[in-house]
């Protein structure tokens, strides 16, 4: 069976940004460093997609220390969260079966 | 452009959500870790009260409870540090762990002088619902 890309959010709708909104969407906020290791992509590339995400509004950006060390944390906002709800929703349909849901 | 999503698309998006959510998973902190390790901390500190000096071994008790308590707060703290997730235990369960551990050194140190086994009974009756509790906690994950 198959969907048009039209009923999909095209700005999840890529291998990299649906990773970075899953691993979001399975914790309150996950560390910049992380979340790099996890999707296994270049600073640059992950920082590039996190600059679309945010200008979405869909991820919230903060920056903190700890110790001395400056970090990184990154959390879905609402809008974010109700958008890749949607996107699993629609894969849900698609494939027919449950997804671990967010 | 092709404008569809195959089902076999789907199913690969769908794959890879699921393993990125488990890595994330691993990455954050096990809560029932510290449980099942207080729990054993009285089943197997607790005993020895019965067959050895009271005094020396509630330093060596003492010590190890100081050193978990920081290895504790240290593990929790660094993982959440890390990824953040919403914490399955109630602050009110430390509280009511603190207050069995209260209540149990009162009996055991009352009731020692009347019954021989009164330590092991209080460290295997705190330690035990501490470790199934960490289960529990564990196959909520």
């Amino acid at each position: 069976m198959d969907r048009s890309y039209q009923q999909l959010d095209t700005l999840l709708h890529q291998p990299a940004r649906l990773s970075i909104m899953a691993a979001l969407a399975a914790a309150q906020e996950v560390e910049f460093a992380v979340l790099k290791d996890t999707i296994n992509i270049s600073d640059s590339l992950l920082s590039r997609y996190i600059g679309m995400l945010e200008d979405a509004k869909y991820i919230h950006v903060r920056k903190g220390h700890v110790g001395k060390r400056p970090r990184t944390w990154l959390s879905l906002t609402a809008t974010g969260r109700k958008a890749f709800s949607e996107y699993v929703e629609t894969l849900r349909k698609i494939v027919g079966h449950n997804i671990g849901s967010a | 452009m092709n404008n569809t999503i195959s089902h076999k698309e789907a199913a690969q998006a769908v794959k890879q959500i699921n393993d990125v959510q488990a890595d994330i998973n691993r990455h954050s902190a096990k809560e029932y870790m510290p449980w099942i390790g207080w729990g054993l901390f009285t089943m197997l500190l607790y005993p020895p009260f019965d067959y050895f000096d009271q005094n020396k071994w509630s330093i060596v008790v003492g010590v190890v409870a100081i050193v978990g308590a920081i290895l504790t707060d240290r593990y929790i703290r660094t993982r959440q540090s890390k990824v953040k997730r919403e914490k399955k235990t109630s602050p009110l369960a430390w509280v009511i762990y603190m207050l069995l551990i209260l209540m149990g050194n009162v009996f055991a140190f009352t009731a020692h002088s009347q019954f021989a086994y009164a330590w092991t009974i209080t460290g295997f009756a705190i330690g035990l619902p501490t470790i199934l509790y960490g289960l529990w906690l564990k196959s909520q994950n």
